[in-house]
């Protein structure tokens, strides 16, 4: 029998290591996720840079919420001679744009949105600035349109709109909205995030009331059950799926507490900010308050 | 004092023959006509944006003629060699860095008014306007801000090369800007080393933070009280001198040999 050279030994260990990194490397490049079919040239050069662009111009659009006045972070000594002429360069107040002001936030959201057609907080945070503080319903039904229209499967964006047309009294618009939020928001699959289930239960509480309002006690009742199984400790819907069960009418019409649902003005954003800001871990720690806004990051 | 004028006015003689000048005003107007032609849902009379990216424009084309300037001068006469007839006019060291750094200042602060005329051009004709006063403040701060800059790059230069001396001054005042005003939050949780040299930067390096009035004048929050102003002025004025005086002390006596590579 002819033994093989060292040689050939070398040669055949070099093909066979060779062999076996070719055949992970096919199998590790088979179980890399593939990229989206719906990604853009500009998403493919610049992928995550485009997210942080969109972020930072949506953080500027925070700073002329504020009238340029930056965040104010705690520090190690505060009265020296630099701070002292930088306080009276700077302004350091704490202010809110208001009415037209207002108007000056939004080719920041404008260019977020731009840089990332997916940043849907941005359009939504546009749409409450243009709806809210410019009073421009039309401006912020376009934004909507155009985030719908990019982000098809975001149940946000129908949420949203549902809360808009609330507002404006288009109640049967605002029945297929929340109905489509909440389509999308499960098909989405089952999530513990809070913000998610803080929607779903507004989502849920909202299509209770419309359907109370159209006079279909059963599918509220059946609402206002699944709101319950995602926060029991809500008071009011407690409440309220007594009286509906007893047959009873309840003593606040459906109607206002809808209204009171979807309320939103600037103030109330300001408020929802500063709150965030001073007491991010108090915010709505017991799931009891459904009241929503829409505030800067 | 004529001398120090004849050398600065070399400065402005060179700089209208090159063309960065020029460069630069034709790169600000191109990104204002960018912004101008932005339409922002079609709201009338929204110009924060172009008020801000204007004057941060503004500023960092201040920035980079000023540094690109003042760090050219000294080495360029000493590559050329017509430093040595200079110094044999007879034109004292400290003069001749005097008079360069005023060249490079006053050709710097032309240019950042031709800046900030062109930013207000563009904020007129989206509709808006600066307030006259807090543009004036800011105008004087800038321009503080920008004898600074040329007398650390004149300082540079007398002990570098033009390429080193460029980098280091964009280096160390660029870090200057971004960190200085942070260096108070950023305490708060470093000590021992760390802490000891952040507080040796605070303290030892130039806060351009202070002559920075953007922010008053894109969303209008009024004047800065005069009294900042003169304080923020002076110390502009202390850290010019400061640097041209070491500049000076590196110069003084230094020995130029014809034909030396630097």
């Amino acid at each position: 029998m002819i033994s093989p050279s060292p040689a050939f030994r070398v040669r055949l260990l070099a093909g066979t290591t060779f062999g076996a990194a070719f055949t992970l490397a096919c199998g590790l490049a088979g179980v890399q996720p593939n990229a989206p079919d719906d990604l853009g040239v500009a998403d493919r050069l610049l992928g995550g840079t485009r997210q942080a662009v969109s972020l930072n111009l949506f953080n500027t659009a925070d700073l002329y919420f504020h009238k340029g006045v930056a965040h104010q972070h705690s520090k190690a000594f505060t009265g020296r001679l630099f701070q002292r002429l930088q306080a009276g360069i700077t302004p350091e107040a704490h202010a809110h744009a208001e009415g037209q002001d207002s108007a000056e936030i939004l080719p920041w959201l404008k260019l977020a949105c731009r840089t990332d057609p997916h940043n849907v907080e941005a359009f939504l945070v546009a749409a409450f600035w243009a709806d809210t503080g410019l009073h421009r319903g039309d401006i912020a039904d376009g934004i909507l349109r155009e985030a719908q229209r990019l982000n098809p499967s975001d149940y946000r964006i129908p949420q949203e709109k549902g809360r808009y047309a609330i507002r404006r009294n288009r109640l049967d618009e605002a029945t297929l909205d929340v109905s489509a939020a909440l389509t999308l928001l499960l098909q989405s699959g089952a999530s513990t995030d809070r913000q998610v289930l803080l929607d779903k239960a507004e989502l849920l509480t909202c299509l209770g009331f419309l359907s109370e309002v159209r006079g279909d006690s059963p599918h509220a009742l059946h609402c206002f059950k699944n709101t319950l199984a995602i926060f029991p400790e809500r008071a009011y819907i407690k409440e309220r799926v007594a009286v509906l069960e007893a047959g009873q009418k309840p003593d606040v019409s459906a109607r206002s507490l809808l209204e009171r649902l979807t309320r939103q003005s600037t103030d109330d954003a300001c408020q929802d900010h500063d709150h965030e800001q001073g007491h991010e871990a108090d915010h709505d720690r017991d799931g009891d308050t459904d009241h929503t806004t829409r505030s800067m990051p | 004092m004529s001398r120090i004028l004849t050398l600065a006015a070399i400065t402005w003689i060179e700089m209208l023959r090159r063309k960065d000048l020029y460069v630069l005003l034709i790169l600000l107007a191109a990104l204002l006509g960018a912004l101008l032609t932005m339409n922002v849902y079609g709201l009338a009379g929204v110009t924060g944006y172009v008020k801000d990216t204007g004057l941060l424009f503004v500023w960092l084309l201040g920035w980079i003629l000023a540094l690109n300037t003042s760090v050219r001068l000294l080495p360029d006469e000493e590559q050329k060699g017509t430093l040595f007839p200079l110094l044999a006019k007879p034109v004292s060291r400290g003069a001749l860095i005097v008079g360069k750094w005023l060249g490079a200042w006053s050709v710097s602060g032309a240019a950042l008014l031709c800046f900030y005329l062109t930013v207000g051009l563009g904020v007129l004709l989206k509709g808006g306007a600066f307030n006259l006063l807090i543009l004036t403040q800011a105008i004087l701060l800038h321009l503080a801000a920008l004898a600074v800059l040329c007398s650390i790059g004149i300082a540079l230069s007398t002990r570098m090369n033009r390429d080193a001396a460029a980098v280091t001054a964009y280096v160390v005042t660029g870090a200057a800007f971004v960190l200085m005003p942070r260096i108070p939050a950023m305490l708060t949780d470093t000590e021992g080393v760390a802490g000891t040299v952040l507080s040796v930067l605070y303290y030892g390096f130039p806060h351009f933070e202070l002559f920075d009035l953007r922010r008053r004048l894109i969303h209008e929050w009024g004047c800065a009280p005069w009294l900042i102003v003169a304080e923020v002025l002076v110390y502009g004025a202390l850290l010019t001198t400061g640097f041209l005086a070491l500049a000076w002390l590196g110069y003084r006596k230094r020995q130029f040999t014809r034909g030396a590579a630097l």
